[in-house]
């Protein structure tokens, strides 16, 4: 963790930042568990509550995106807090799709209605809980400076991306041998899909602090800017 | 024509690798990390300073690019003038104060003693914090530098003295009323002046320290863009306090603290990881 600067009021800045990053990453984590309990439930209140938290989800993105700005602007931030500031800023963004992600998820829920589905959600629960743990870590990672956990969740990502691919594989097997189903197995695909984009935005929270940290851009494998660092 | 024995061969006299990659400086230099450049118009080599007794510099090794802008960056008393004042031998002024080491310009080792300082300093002009026009008029501030390494027709002396307000960005200012002391001028429009002064008498490299410091905002804007279209032609080295005008006027950046090189690297790298945590924590403000 850097020390503190000779000028206070920087720290509280930089730290206000960063605490609008693990407001908000609780937050669209809360909504996106709440997401997959409404469809594993078919609870509609649930998707209600994901709804109304998105409306916050959208504000703190706006007033934390105009912190960055003023932080800027004021500051002029430079090495590890112009590097902090722009993880703010990329963390934010990823997060708010998290938030929209898990709408998505939750007006499927509300496609489902309370029905009962034609397969297990057993196998889709496993893959939220595995992306659930990967948000959660990748929050603690921003908060910690914790570089570790990027290779973790990259690992992590390529579990749950297996997953989705033999959950894809079912559903369309499925889909062809009950052709009336189509509708909810289609709408279940596209579950699997934003649960998975959920955790392409958790890796990509977990890169962001090795940037911070190492000053080094480890997204698409690292191999995009050959020789950095 | 102006003799120029700045820019002949090296010496014959000079040891032998006294050229040689900064990376080869001896083990424990304290800045050893500055990898040599390619392309430098000046080499510092194991600079040792000394104010009588007290060492201002140690063991700097730093080489200023050809034709960039280098930035020296450090707290208060850390050595920056003090290695910038080397760089034309204007401490030789002081008496007292002398530096061991070698500074090669263009491979010649201007700590020699052999070398002509008035040349030295017509090569390697010099810009300060406050401006220092002559009590004379525009004109005259460009013309009596020139007449000091030249003979010019006065023709040609007006030409030169257009050129150098020209190259100064000055001249459409000034045009109307050259025979006014410079004096006269705006405090921005005088430091400009004074980097006129310098280019007038076509040196290789300017050196420029804390020259925006006594201006406004404006003014400072003026000579930082004025810095960026001179670097075409010149080798620029800067003293700055200002941060945010090293990251955005400078090439290169030497960050130094207690008379030791701490850094040197690409401005552009440097301000966004350097490589030690203590350039980390000055520029961004974490210092004492």
């Amino acid at each position: 963790m850097p020390t503190e600067h000779t000028y206070k009021a920087f720290d509280v800045d930089i730290d206000t930042l960063r605490s609008s990053v693990t407001t908000m990453g609780g937050l669209v984590e809360r909504q996106f568990v709440r997401a997959v309990d409404a469809v594993r439930y078919g609870d509609l209140r649930r998707v209600m509550d994901v709804l109304s938290d998105e409306q916050t989800v959208n504000r703190m993105h706006i007033e934390s995106d105009l912190r960055c700005n003023q932080v800027i602007a004021r500051r002029q931030p430079i090495a590890v807090d112009l590097r902090e500031t722009i993880a703010v800023i990329h963390s934010i963004n990823d997060l708010e799709r998290i938030g929209d992600e898990a709408k998505k998820i939750a007006l499927k829920a509300q496609h489902f209605n309370g029905r009962e589905l034609p397969v297990s959600l057993d196998k889709i629960q496993r893959m939220a809980d595995l992306v659930a743990e990967m948000l959660g870590a990748a929050i603690d990672a921003f908060v910690r400076h914790d570089t570790a956990v990027s290779r973790r969740l990259a690992e992590r990502d390529r579990e749950v991306d297996g997953l989705r691919d033999a959950l894809i594989e079912q559903l369309i097997a499925q889909m062809s041998a009950e052709p009336t189903q189509v509708s909810d197995l289609l709408a279940l695909v596209f579950v699997v899909q934003s649960i998975e984009r959920v955790g392409d935005h958790a890796k990509n929270i977990a890169e962001y602090v090795v940037h911070v940290v190492e000053g080094i851009d480890t997204r698409h494998g690292g191999d995009a800017l050959p020789g950095q660092g | 024509m102006m003799i120029d024995t700045l820019t002949a061969a090296p010496s014959a006299a000079l040891a032998p690798g006294a050229s040689a990659p900064v990376a080869s400086a001896p083990a424990g230099s304290a800045s050893a990390p500055a990898a040599g450049l390619d392309d430098a118009v000046i080499r510092v080599r194991n600079l040792d300073f000394y104010y009588g007794k007290f060492q201002g510099l140690r063991k700097v090794n730093l080489d200023i690019a050809r034709r960039k802008v280098t930035a020296f960056i450090g707290p208060s008393g850390c050595g920056k003038s003090t290695l910038l004042r080397t760089l034309n031998r204007m401490f030789d002024l002081y008496p007292g104060q002398r530096a061991e080491g070698e500074i090669l310009f263009n491979g010649r080792n201007i700590l020699d003693k052999s070398q002509d300082v008035n040349l030295l300093r017509a090569k390697v002009g010099m810009v300060f914090q406050k401006p220092t026009p002559f009590p004379m008029s525009i004109h005259e501030n460009i013309a009596f530098g020139v007449r000091l390494y030249e003979r010019l027709s006065a023709a040609d002396m007006n030409d030169r003295v257009e050129w150098a307000l020209r190259k100064a960005a000055l001249w459409e200012e000034v045009k109307d009323k050259l025979q006014q002391s410079g004096l006269s001028l705006s405090g921005g429009q005088q430091q400009r002046l004074c980097i006129a002064r310098m280019v007038a008498v076509k040196p290789d490299v300017l050196l420029l320290d804390e020259p925006t410091s006594a201006l406004d905002p404006i003014s400072t804007a003026k000579v930082e863009e004025l810095v960026n279209e001179l670097k075409v032609d010149y080798s620029i080295a800067i003293v700055t306090h200002n941060m945010q005008q090293a990251a955005r006027i400078s090439d290169y950046t030497a960050y130094m603290y207690i008379g030791e090189l701490v850094e040197f690297g690409e401005t552009s790298r440097l301000f966004i990881k350097p490589t030690k945590k203590a350039t980390e924590d000055y520029i961004t403000g974490r210092f004492g």
